[in-house]
């Protein structure tokens, strides 16, 4: 336990320095900035003067939309956050059910679809199972609207094709530690005390399973945000994932530092989150 | 007084290696499962031999033939197996031709970003100290971003060609190497026959290329072909967004994506199609990775 919490540790300190990593990108793209501007300048001084505005909240300007490169942050962000979120939620929770439900009754009909589903899952690229998902339901049935944003029909289709890579990620590895732990004597002792069934699956199976399943699921959610990006531009969602692709294309380098910058962060930030709700999980880590 | 010990320890690891791995080979090839073997080998061919494989050039336009369906839909008669775009070009040529890019970027980045790993994790986890302190905290600073995002960013500097691709692949992925490789070495580095090397003279390099590396070949087996169907897949979302090869040169990717503005209009096997060999690919892969697993590292098999 105490590895896990110290391989935490090792990441979370390493916050302000990662801060500075996109920088080094940002030293060369301004470096070309310079160049094709003609104006060269020190670069550790343009890195200094980067990284003094970026504390005091500045992020630059937008080359191409004109405006300060973090409203237009603000502005995306919350797109790609609802959608990154949902996409995590329904992995969460349909990969912990069925990760369950295929545990619970090994070898059942269920095990067996969960098997195969989390196979091919891991083996679809995120942008096809859109495409397969536009096909079915926008094109063929007509049930859900193809591109944009707006109610709870716009979000379900990016939603689940985000979020199946991971489901089928949480799938798998729900169903490995959930079978670990039922074999286990404290399971037996409970289940010999007469608890009910429910209570030990629930109680003193998932609890006890959930350690490296919310590992995963926020490790999945860096890639998510990550992978949010190509949904973004099929769905043609307003997220920062189509904005930090289309800056690339404007060679608006302000804009795409920031998106990489301040995502990193939050990232950071959720990893730092996941630290804290181990300690509530298994108290032990608490004194590990 | 020295001599003897030295010989026998310095030669043993790479030797019994090789005798061990040739005496395994042939039986293990024998139980591998067959079909992902079968996609992998059909891949492979593909990529080497596009020119002879495929029933017409990838760039050559028909325009008397344009959006036609695939074989097993089309009603009058065409012959194309995939179906044709829109600019009368035989979509399964293309695919065929694909496979070059996604074969390439698929090996070469794995070999980039695995060999730079494996470097950086030996030497972070055998010398230690503040060797270690800085190369693992870098990793945890590349650890930290999504691998996309980066890859973008690094594109927009860079710009886009194959070469590139390579490089930006192999600079988002080399992190989970350095830090399975690291864990791996601390595991080693303390037992006899490593001490008894430092022992008989050995210099650093020396006990990382023979005492260490041979031991850690199996996870690195393991993990490069897992790593295969996640870059294969890395460099198609990049080829989806543009940011790939330049538009002729057909790559898997970037014709889905091409595709999909087809998709409202019927032509759907444009947008389908060429997804199906990353799939395959990559499950072929998957597959292959899980079963070398089982098979070199019964320690972590899976329930």
């Amino acid at each position: 336990m105490s590895i896990i919490i110290f391989g935490i540790a090792r990441a979370v300190p390493g916050n302000p320095v990662d801060i500075m990593l996109p920088l080094e990108a940002d030293q060369q793209t301004r470096d070309n900035l310079r160049a094709t501007l003609g104006l060269e300048k020190n670069l550790a001084a343009q890195y200094a003067i980067w990284a003094g505005n970026v504390l005091q909240g500045d992020f630059g300007y937008s080359y191409r939309y004109k405006q300060e490169s973090f409203s237009l942050w603000r502005q995306r962000f919350p797109a790609t956050l609802q959608l990154a979120a949902a996409a995590l939620f329904l992995s969460a929770f349909v990969g912990i059910t069925v990760g369950i439900l295929s545990a619970v009754r090994r070898g059942g009909w269920v095990d067996s679809l969960a098997k195969v589903f989390a196979l091919a899952g891991q083996s679809m690229p995120t942008f096809w199972v859109g495409l397969l998902a536009i096909l079915i339901f926008g094109v063929q049935f007509k049930l859900l609207p193809v591109y944009g944003r707006g109610g709870l029909d716009h979000l379900l289709m990016p939603a689940v094709s985000l979020g199946w890579f991971s489901m089928a990620a949480v799938t798998r590895l729900t169903r490995s530690s959930m079978l670990n732990v039922l074999d286990s004597e404290y399971i037996k002792m409970a289940r010999i005390k007469g608890v009910p069934e429910w209570v030990v699956i629930w109680k003193h199976g998932l609890k006890n399973a959930s350690i490296p399943i919310i590992t995963l699921v926020s490790v999945q959610f860096g890639s998510l945000l990550g992978g949010a990006v190509i949904i973004e531009k099929i769905f043609s969602w307003p997220g920062v994932g189509s904005l930090a692709v289309d800056a690339v294309f404007a060679r608006d380098y302000p804009t795409v530092q920031t998106v990489v910058v301040i995502t990193s962060s939050v990232w950071v930030l959720v990893n730092l989150v996941v630290d804290i709700l181990y300690a509530y999980v298994d108290p032990r880590i608490r004194y590990g | 007084m020295t001599a003897p010990p030295r010989t026998a320890v310095a030669q043993a690891p790479w030797s019994v290696f090789w005798r061990h791995r040739r005496r395994a080979l042939w039986e293990a090839l024998r139980s591998a499962p067959k079909l992902p073997l079968l996609i992998i080998v059909t891949i492979l061919m593909f990529a080497a031999f596009a020119e002879l494989l495929a029933p017409y050039a990838p760039d050559f336009t028909n325009f008397d033939v344009r959006l036609k369906p695939p074989l097993f839909v089309s009603d009058d008669g065409a012959r194309y197996i995939m179906g044709t775009d829109n600019l009368g070009r035989d979509v399964f040529s293309r695919v065929i031709h694909g496979a070059r890019i996604s074969v390439l970027v698929g090996f070469l980045a794995v070999g980039l970003s695995g060999s730079v790993g494996t470097a950086l994790g030996l030497i972070s986890g055998y010398f230690g100290g503040t060797l270690d302190s800085v190369i693992m905290r870098f990793t945890d600073m590349m650890l930290a971003m999504p691998a996309i995002l980066l890859a973008i960013a690094l594109i927009g500097v860079l710009g886009a060609s194959v070469q590139n691709m390579i490089i930006v692949i192999a600079v988002a992925t080399w992190p989970s190497y350095a830090r399975i490789i690291r864990a791996e070495v601390l595991t080693l580095r303390n037992r006899d026959f490593v001490q008894l090397a430092r022992v008989s003279g050995a210099s650093g390099a020396r006990i990382i290329l023979r005492h260490l590396l041979p031991n850690v070949v199996n996870t690195l087996i393991i993990l490069a072909t897992l790593q295969i169907g996640i870059t294969i897949i890395f460099e198609a979302s990049l080829s989806f967004l543009g940011l790939g090869v330049k538009p002729p040169t057909p790559a898997w990717g970037f014709m889905l994506s091409d595709g999909q503005k087809f998709l409202q209009g019927g032509a759907w096997w444009l947008a389908i199609l060429p997804g199906v060999p990353i799939v395959l690919t990559v499950l072929a892969t998957n597959l292959l990775g899980d079963w070398l697993r089982d098979r070199l590292d019964p320690l972590r098999r899976q329930v």
